[in-house]
């Protein structure tokens, strides 16, 4: 579904992403580990269209979407989670999640479903839906993050370190609720974390990021009791 | 007095803060100032002097002005800003600069440098009287268009889809498109707006002072600019504060300097600015969190 070969992502001078090759099939939850610092916020965003890419290509069912603005790419159906949630906070709960259905406006039918299933999943975010939405706490603000990108009825979702920030119950609740997210859609995820132990717990295949490259890739099962996997992730020689 | 005094303050602020809020609405999204901003007055000078020997009555061509007045605003963005956005912020200085003093050139090559006449109906220089104040009609009116627009500009934003894209837009362009709102659909607005309130005020300043000259961007453009860095610069309802105050400042001069002083007004109004940014340099109402340029 999604394809990712050989990307490269720069900040001026500062070379954050040197090379990077993943892809991520239909249904899959694939998981992007790697310390602060290595890269996977700027591989995120460079696939959401943020980033500027330097080098390399990326494609989505089929098309190539290098080059595309952030706003086309939400519209062929990748929705992002970013990493400090990036919640409009003077706009209400129910703002920010109307305008999580932008995409979606011409289709009232379809935004009315979607919030229904949204509400459905976070009830909380009912609850202060008249809210401003600065005022919620860490892990709501999460949940309208996810819930708010799940307004455009997205193929594919990125979501960039939910668990940053939060204290331990709410990572597992959030975690919780992007199982059921999981379970009652073919949602394809690609999530990215420093929390090995709960993104492994969701995930399909897992990815290594260190410095900025792919060291190593494998299956989520296989890959939670080995221990080179700590060696990689925590970058011990 | 007192009443004369709120009356002279809220008629000069209406002006000002309608402004104010065009500037501030490009700002917020592209955190650019348009210094070509000004030059939306000359155009809304210049056309309603153009139209002066038509047949038409003067309601509609001011209309036509204030459209003259949108399609420059949106041309600044094409001319000015969208070819060197990305690059930097000195270069979109440096362009919008030049774009307005491309307009004030071919104002003094096509048209005069000498001050034109800009026809405006007798009635508005009428004087009413009531408890005790004495205004001439065009100052009720600003007052009231003031707050008819700001009414629907608030809603506008509050209430449409539109708007909460370019609020959110003002908060965080890069996340407003990854929800996939179009960045050039918003700029677009953001320049159309800013041109439809510069060209509302621009026609009441008209009726105040009736004339145009190459030169007459820069005055509206400091008011509008001190207004908004008064308010807030990342704030529409601070610039509109910030126009209030400053009117209150300006004409709290006029009523307080003695004459001989009173050519200096603007000495003591950038002092008192200066003083307040001292005090709250964020401006008075800070405005969304996340300011960056992006
Ligand atoms: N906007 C930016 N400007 C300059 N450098 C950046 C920017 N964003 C990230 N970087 C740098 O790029 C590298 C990778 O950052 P990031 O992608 O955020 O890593 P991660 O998400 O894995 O913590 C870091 O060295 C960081 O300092
Ligand atoms: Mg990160």
């Amino acid at each position: 579904m999604l394809e990712v070969k050989n990307l490269k992502v720069n900040y001026g001078q500062v070379v954050a992403v040197k090379k990077v090759d993943l892809h991520v099939a239909k249904g899959e939850t694939v998981v992007l580990l790697g310390a602060n610092g290595a890269g996977k916020s700027s591989t995120l965003l460079s696939i959401a269209g943020v980033s500027n890419k330097g080098e390399g290509e990326v494609e989505f069912l089929g098309s190539n979407i290098t080059k595309l603005s952030p706003e086309k790419i939400l519209s062929l159906g990748i929705a992002t989670v970013p990493e400090n949630r990036d919640i409009f906070p003077d706009l209400l709960v129910e703002e920010n999640i109307v305008l999580g259905g932008y995409v979606n406006r011409k289709n009232s039918k379809i935004i009315k479903q979607t919030r229904n299933e949204v509400y459905d999943l976070f009830p909380i975010l009912f609850e202060r839906k008249n809210q401003v939405a600065g005022t919620l706490s860490g892990g709501e603000q999460q949940m309208l993050a996810i819930g708010r990108a799940l307004m455009s009825t997205p193929k594919m979702l990125l979501l960039d370190e939910p668990s940053l920030g939060l204290a331990p119950t709410i990572v597992e609740k959030i975690y919780e609720h992007i199982a059921q997210l999981k379970k009652n859609s073919d949602l394809t995820i690609l999530l990215v974390e420093q929390h090995a132990m709960k993104a492994l717990s969701i995930a399909d295949r897992v990815y290594f990021l260190r410095l900025g490259e792919i060291v190593s890739s494998g299956n989520a099962s296989e890959l939670k009791n080995t221990t080179d996997f700590k060696k990689i992730y925590f970058g011990e020689e | 007095m007192m009443l004369q005094f709120i009356v002279d303050v809220l008629s000069l602020g209406s002006m000002y803060a309608l402004f104010a809020l065009g500037l501030v609405l490009v700002y917020g999204i592209l955190k650019l100032v348009n210094f070509a901003y000004g030059e939306l007055i000359l155009v809304i000078g210049y056309s309603i002097f153009l139209l002066k020997g038509s047949p038409f009555p003067w309601f509609f061509m001011s209309f036509i002005a204030i459209i003259m007045c949108i399609f420059t605003s949106i041309a600044t963005d094409y001319v000015a800003f969208r070819p060197v956005r990305e690059k930097s912020v000195t270069a979109v200085l440096i362009t919008s600069f030049a774009f307005a003093t491309l307009l004030q050139n071919a104002a003094l090559l096509l048209i005069s440098a000498k001050p034109k006449n800009v026809p405006m109906p007798s009635f508005l220089s009428d004087s009413v009287q009531f408890l005790g104040v004495i205004t001439p009609v065009r100052n009720l009116i600003s007052i009231f268009v003031a707050v008819v627009c700001l009414f629907i500009f608030f809603q506008f934003m509050k209430r449409s889809l539109l708007g909460l894209a370019m609020r959110a837009s003002a908060t965080n362009f890069n996340m407003a498109r990854m929800l996939g709102i179009p960045a050039n659909l918003v700029i677009t607005t953001a320049f159309a707006l800013s041109g439809l309130l510069a060209g509302i005020a621009g026609t009441l300043w008209m009726s105040k002072i009736s004339m145009v000259f190459p030169g007459i961007g820069l005055e509206p453009l400091l008011i509008a600019f001190i207004a908004t860095v008064i308010g807030g610069m990342r704030s529409i309802q601070g610039a509109v504060l910030g126009g209030f105050i400053l009117a209150f400042i300006d004409m709290s001069f006029n009523y307080l300097l003695p004459q001989d002083i009173l050519k200096f007004r603007d000495a003591f109004t950038f002092s008192f600015v200066i003083l307040i940014l001292l005090i709250r340099p964020e401006g008075l109402i800070r405005g969304p969190a996340t300011g960056a340029r992006t």
